[in-house]
């Protein structure tokens, strides 16, 4: 087989699946073996996908690129079909990326380490899957396949609520995706030809009230995942309960399913309804960012804490994708790809605070940063990534949504204006609760309990490397952003081309909410 | 010469070599702490070698463009997204130069005077590498060529800023007042955001001049309304309001001296607080079309230089007082940048550099002498309650002192003088008001700062007074007490400091003058506190030939010379004297001769000065406001979110388990039953399918 | 020639009979009984039907011949399963048979 037609995407997919499935039959002692094992296998998977992203992988080309199509049900035109372009490929580097790393940062699992490993590679695959597939059926099975690995490590590795907080996972977001389903049925039933294939889907025209009630339905199910208000509360439970590395996975890589698939599908493919439901979407964007950040100031508990501020933080990429520019929607994608990064270290330290100082709650701790200063400084450092500080992805991400939603053409100016200033509220709202937690964990006096009962030492080269892995490119894609931009700009500016023109062509019909042109600025730009 | 060209090929090193230095000696911390802890002199060594290289640098490339070299710009494509993209680079033109060697001449000399200052302190490493990093940043933001440059680097300093006065972080004030720096900064980050995006919009630029330009031409065709304009340009006025303490924003300022004293001198008086005239000098093609914003600038500028004096007067904390007087000093070149006196402005911004700087390089050593004597804790070594006679044990330090002093309150022929007769007189020609307010402000300033040099060079020398000591213990654990209100998160900070113990630093029972490291900075800053003010004379302005607002044509010196009058200069130069020395007049006669009683006036004038003493009272009044007003904010959208957005989803699962309970009464086992709810079902099917 | 309803009417009645039969009975041989009467009121109906519509081909009377055999087959299992159940239980009353109760 040549090195052009390799099946890179579908080897890549399946390989942590297939190599989980020998775990039960490694040789094994307290999981020592297995978690060299899995690591082994994240990293060939890792090296894999780099090697067929340098290989398979041409920039300029705004298309579907290493794909893959082997037909399995021909009258329904069911296909095992697979491709990357702009939207899927940083997120698919980011999930080997950041699921290579959450599984070197499993080390310390020593409960039922055979069964971790394998739901680890199982995820892996999974969300593999989820960014690879451009079959409507089969984005939903990879969808659902997350499902039961993320229950199953919620359950038995979680904290203390896990069984509430597993369970409500499960059936929250296995309820959001059931109107994928039915939405996908009816996508593909419409019209003269039966087709689950997305590029087929996008290229068909559908009614308006159609499009409309599609929108609603997928809409539903991605607002469970992303999280937007009110669909949210889940996610405060299941990445409060999460242990470290499941907890990476969860904000670094499942959030971002929901803003792939509301890009794929709801840009992609309903263009009409997204220029009626735009304006809503900003609006609960806006309600994201600044809710989570007064509900995360207000938390106690350290976990929950950074939890909610995922969600803050998805707010951007909300109104980047609503934002009808081409800068919105690359700010969109760069704060996913940036948050997942940044996500992932934030919840790794946490872990690491946790497993030292064996408490969650903010008041039980105080001046841990005398015991542990590589914990502190790494600490800061990813609070201050996380804080969209200049020098970090956050910040171009954000500045690019906001000078992307600001000069929209889309929106009224007064909108606009309410608009971007609540969202530059959140600017001042994030520092608040994210230096408070720094300063109640690691400033001031020592807390006389908990260093009479906690032996705490600080990090372990491992742990070391870990955020140095993550703040190698939060600090490089902050510093160069063309780097992460350049990969994924033909496919954004073609997508928002292609929505610009069918949406504000159709701007009689649909009558979106508000839509107009804005005051006469001049729309130079450099 | 090419060579010069060269040089502006490598201006980027200028901001990368302190950059490279912070990052060489972080990472070795990170990675190797034990071994890079024990390196202190090497550290040092490189990092100070770093910065003296790229003052080197900057001294050639100042001697270039005063030669007359035209402004030189390099840009990268930094961003892109389809047509849009986001150039980063840098621009040498006279104020970058400048900006430049005032940066790296106080930051060399702070640098070298760390050695001897933090000599004892365990993270010696981490201080230089920190220090490094706010080099870095402060010369990158003076380069910047663009407002998005400006603001990246406007957040790396105010994170800086963040790290260093949290150096100390086992202490808790330290704690609460790097917070308060970063937040308060971000309130005008936000600011600055919204006006650097709302002149975006409109403009389709972040350049200043092109900026300028399309605003001028929007508002005079009526495409923008004069009044949005303004906004848009107070919005961004708002980033240094609080970058530059300018009420209302001012709050961090003072908390900020938590830090050791060299960042206090480099940070907080004499770069990064003047970062924030220097944006507004920047942006000054866009504010002096719109007269509205250039007044909110003046007098925002004229009410935090009195506001700043007016609480100097009564501090007790040497480092508190320097800070109000830092305040109130940037109050005066925002001033002279809101009346249009740019020249005057950054005149005042580089002479208040060096003699700031030397002022709190100053107290810092007298810190040093004074923990000799009474410890570490910091609410008794810089109490200038307990110093007094200092001249006797440090002389180099009070000489250096008093000629700051001089410098600060204006005499001639000292720097001050020269910078503020500047400011008042073209403030007098914009408005008298302002200059009224501006003259008293000298008047204040003389007196504080003269009553700090006296409270603490002359008289007796107080170190020893156990009375006092106990007196100021107690008021420190009041103050403490006091944080135990609503809104204190953790009780068990009742400790008091563990450096009150004054078994380890007692060393001696008078104080000595400190080490060469620290006083050979005082004696080299000593020089420009004096002379530099003859650059900016009025009969030979070197200053405003070189330093002049963009787009304003080049007037040499010529211009400069024959617009000069004497007798206006005689009145305006005499004013301002006169009023300075009839402050320090009062100061003598309060502090050194003692004819007249310090606390006999305070409690005549008691509520003005309690006003004083608490600065207004404005920290109390944003604790309630802000402070527990965006807790329980959040604690009630937290109470909402748990118990009604989370409750209904419970409650979805709460009805399902209900109804699961209500309908389990169906399944009783009994197979009739079962059989007759299928006989009713089949016939209501039936019945259903004959109806419809 | 005796009209059509009759004979549907005599059907549904014993079906109702059986239904009630089945539903009410405590003794578990009555509700068989009730069983078998349903079955054969079916059986009515289905010859009923069977003469009246197309009297030539036997269907109905084929069907419920099928149906006898049956209901024959259906009520010796369902009489071993009551033996069964009497021999453990020692009872035949129907409200005892309620182990599959929540």
């Amino acid at each position: 087989m040549e090195l052009a037609h390799f099946p890179w995407l579908t080897v890549t997919i399946l390989l942590p699946i297939t190599a989980a499935l020998f775990i039960p039959f490694i040789p094994d002692k307290d999981g020592r073996t297995i978690r060299w094992y899995a690591l082994t296998v994240g990293l060939i998977d890792f090296v894999l996908l780099v090697f067929a992203f340098t290989q398979g992988y041409d920039i300029s080309n705004p298309d579907l690129q290493l794909t893959e199509s082997y037909t399995w049900v021909a009258q329904l035109d069911l296909k095992w079909s697979v491709g990357a372009d702009g939207l899927s490929m940083p997120l698919i580097l980011l999930t080997g990326f950041i699921t290579t790393l959450a599984i070197l940062a499993s080390w310390p699992v020593t409960l039922k380490p055979r069964l971790f490993y394998f739901l680890m590679l199982a995820m892996y695959s999974g969300q593999l899957g989820v960014f690879a597939v451009q079959d409507m059926l089969l984005f939903f099975f990879m969808w659902e396949l997350e499902l039961i690995p993320v229950y199953l490590l919620l359950s038995i590795w979680g904290g203390k609520k896990r069984l509430y907080a597993a369970t409500k996972f499960i059936l929250y977001t296995a309820g959001g995706s059931l109107f994928i389903l039915v939405a996908a049925l009816a996508m593909a039933f419409y019209g003269d030809t039966i087709t689950f294939d997305m590029g087929a889907l996008a290229a068909k025209d559908y009614a308006i009230n159609f499009q409309l009630l599609i929108y609603a339905a997928f809409l539903i199910a991605y607002a469970v995942k992303l999280p937007i208000f009110p669909l949210h509360t889940w996610l405060p439970d299941a990445h409060g309960e999460a242990t470290a590395p499941v907890h990476m996975l969860l904000a670094g890589i499942l959030l971002k399913m929901g803003g792939y698939a509301l890009i794929r599908m709801n840009v992609g493919m309903l263009p009409d309804a997204h220029a009626t439901f735009a304006p809503v979407l900003v609006i609960f964007g806006i309600i994201n960012i600044i809710y989570a950040a007064l509900t995360s100031f207000a938390q106690r508990n350290l976990k929950r804490k950074i939890a909610y501020s995922s969600i803050s933080h998805m707010g951007f990429v909300i109104i980047g994708i609503a934002s009808f520019t081409n800068l919105g929607l690359s700010g969109a994608m760069l704060q996913m790809v940036s948050h997942g990064l940044i996500g992932a270290s934030l919840f790794f330290l946490v872990g690491a605070t946790y497993d030292r100082t064996h408490t969650l709650i903010l008041n039980e701790m105080g001046g841990v940063g005398k015991k542990m200063p590589k914990i502190f400084a790494m600490f800061t450092a990813c609070s201050l990534a996380s804080l969209a500080l200049p020098g970090m992805s956050g910040f171009v991400a954000e500045l690019m949504v906001f000078v992307g939603f600001a000069t929209s053409d889309a929106y009224s100016f007064t909108f606009r204006l309410i608009a971007v200033l609540l969202m530059a509220v959140g600017v001042i709202l994030t520092p608040i609760y994210l230096l408070s937690m720094l300063r109640e964990i690691f400033y001031g006096p020592e807390n006389r309990d908990l260093v009479e009962h906690e032996v705490l030492v600080d990090a372990e080269p491992r742990e070391v490397f870990i955020i140095a892995c993550l703040l190698v490119p939060i600090i490089g894609f902050g510093f160069y952003p063309k780097l992460l931009t350049q990969v994924y700009d033909a496919t954004t500016l073609r997508m928002t081309d292609m929505l610009r023109s069918k949406a504000f062509a159709a701007s009689d019909t649909a009558q979106p909410l508000a839509l107009m042109p804005v005051l006469q600025a001049p729309e130079i730009l450099e | 010469m090419e060579s010069i060209e060269a040089i502006y090929e490598y201006a980027w090193l200028v901001p990368v070599l302190p950059l490279v230095g912070a990052a060489i000696v972080g990472t070795g911390l990170i990675s190797y702490s034990q071994t890079t802890s024990t390196l202190r002199r090497p550290a040092a060594v490189f990092i100070v070698s770093l910065t003296g290289a790229a003052m080197v640098l900057s001294f050639l490339l100042f001697f270039s463009q005063v030669q007359g070299h035209e402004t030189y710009t390099r840009m990268i494509e930094w961003a892109s997204a389809g047509d849009f993209r986001i150039t980063m680079g840098y621009t040498i033109d006279h104020l970058a130069s400048l900006m430049l060697v005032i940066v790296t001449t106080v930051a060399f000399l702070v640098m070298v005077y760390t050695d001897g200052y933090m000599a004892h302190d365990p993270g010696y490493v981490r201080f230089y590498s920190y220090l490094s990093l706010f080099s870095s940043s402060m010369l990158g933001l003076v380069i910047s060529p663009n407002l998005l440059q400006v603001y990246v680097f406007w957040e790396l300093v105010g994170m800086c800023s963040y790290l260093l006065i949290g150096f100390w972080y086992g202490r808790k004030p330290a704690a609460d007042a790097c917070q308060k720096a970063f937040v308060t900064n971000r309130v005008g980050d936000f600011g600055l955001l919204l006006g650097m995006l709302a002149l975006f919009w409109a403009t389709g630029s972040f350049e200043f001049e092109v900026m300028g330009d399309r605003l001028t031409e929007l508002v005079t065709t009526g495409g923008l309304t004069t009044g949005l304009a303004a906004i848009f340009a107070i919005l961004v006025f708002l980033g240094p309001v609080a970058k530059s303490a300018q009420f209302p924003l001012h709050v961090w300022l003072p908390d900020a001296m938590e830090g050791p004293t060299p960042i206090s001198a480099l940070i907080h008086a004499a770069t990064m607080v003047a970062a924030g005239v220097f944006l507004v000098a920047r942006m000054f093609p866009v504010f002096e079309q719109l007269p509205t914003v250039m007044t909110v600038v003046a007098w925002t500028g004229a009410f935090t230089a009195f506001m700043g004096a007016s609480i100097a007067i009564t501090q007790n904390d040497i480092k508190k007082g320097l800070a109000y007087s830092t305040m109130s000093q940037l109050g005066y070149m925002v001033m002279a940048m809101g009346v249009g006196a740019y020249g005057a402005g950054l005149f005042h911004l580089m002479t208040h550099a060096y003699f700031k700087a030397m002022l709190f390089l100053g107290s810092g050593s007298v810190i040093h002498g004074m923990e000799e004597v009474v410890g570490h804790n910091p609410a008794l070594a810089q109490d200038m309650r307990l110093m007094g006679g200092l001249r006797k044990y440090m002389p180099i330090t009070a000489t250096t002192f008093l000629i700051g002093t001089l410098a600060i309150c204006g005499i001639p022929p000292f720097a001050g003088f020269w910078s503020k007769d500047e400011i008042l007189g073209s403030t007098f020609e914009v408005s008298p008001v302002l200059w009224a307010v501006g003259w008293l402000t000298a008047g204040i300033t003389a007196f504080y700062m003269f009553r700090m040099y006296f409270s603490t060079f002359e008289g007796e020398f107080r170190g020893t007074n156990k009375e006092i000591q106990i007196q100021l213990k107690r008021e420190q654990l009041m103050a403490m007490g006091a944080s135990l209100g609503p809104g204190a998160m953790n009780s068990k900070e009742l400790t008091l400091d563990a450096e009150a113990h004054d078994d380890h630093g007692h060393h001696s029972e008078v104080p000595h003058e400190s080490p060469i490291a620290m006083t050979f900075p005082l004696m080299a800053l000593a020089v420009p506190s004096v002379l530099i003010g003859l650059l900016g004379t009025p009969f030979a302005n070197y200053f405003e030939a070189f330093i002049h607002p963009p787009g304003e044509a080049v007037e040499a010196l010529a211009e400069a010379g024959g617009a000069f009058d004497w007798s206006e200069f005689l009145i305006m130069g005499g004013s301002s004297v006169g009023i300075g020395l009839i402050g320090i007049t009062l100061a003598v006669m309060m502090y050194r001769t003692r004819q007249l009683d310090p606390s006999a006036i305070a409690d005549r004038i008691k509520p003005l000065y309690q006003l004083s003493k608490n600065k207004w009272y404005i920290d109390e009044i944003y604790d309630v406001v802000f402070v527990q007003g965006s807790r329980k904010l959040a604690k009630q959208v937290l109470e909402i979110d748990v118990r009604i957005v989370d409750g209904l989803v419970n409650l979805a699962g709460f009805v399902t388990l209900v109804s699961g309970e209500g309908l389990k009464y169906l399944e009783n086992g009994r197979a009739q039953f079962y059989a007759l709810i299928v006989f009713g079902a089949v016939l209501g099917l039936v019945l259903l399918s004959g109806i419809t | 020639m005796i009209q059509l309803e009759y004979f549907l009417l005599l059907a549904a009645a014993l079906f109702c009979i059986g239904i009630y039969g089945l539903v009410t009975s405590r003794n578990v041989i009555r509700v068989l009984m009730s069983i078998e009467l349903m079955l054969n009121a079916v059986n009515l109906n289905l010859m009923a039907f069977s003469n009246y519509l197309d009297p030539a081909s036997a269907t109905g009377q084929v069907f419920t011949v099928f149906v006898i055999t049956i209901a024959a087959a259906e009520a010796s299992v369902g009489l071993a399963i009551v033996l069964s159940i009497y021999r453990n239980r020692d009872t035949v009353d129907m409200e005892q048979f309620n182990l599959l109760k929540w």
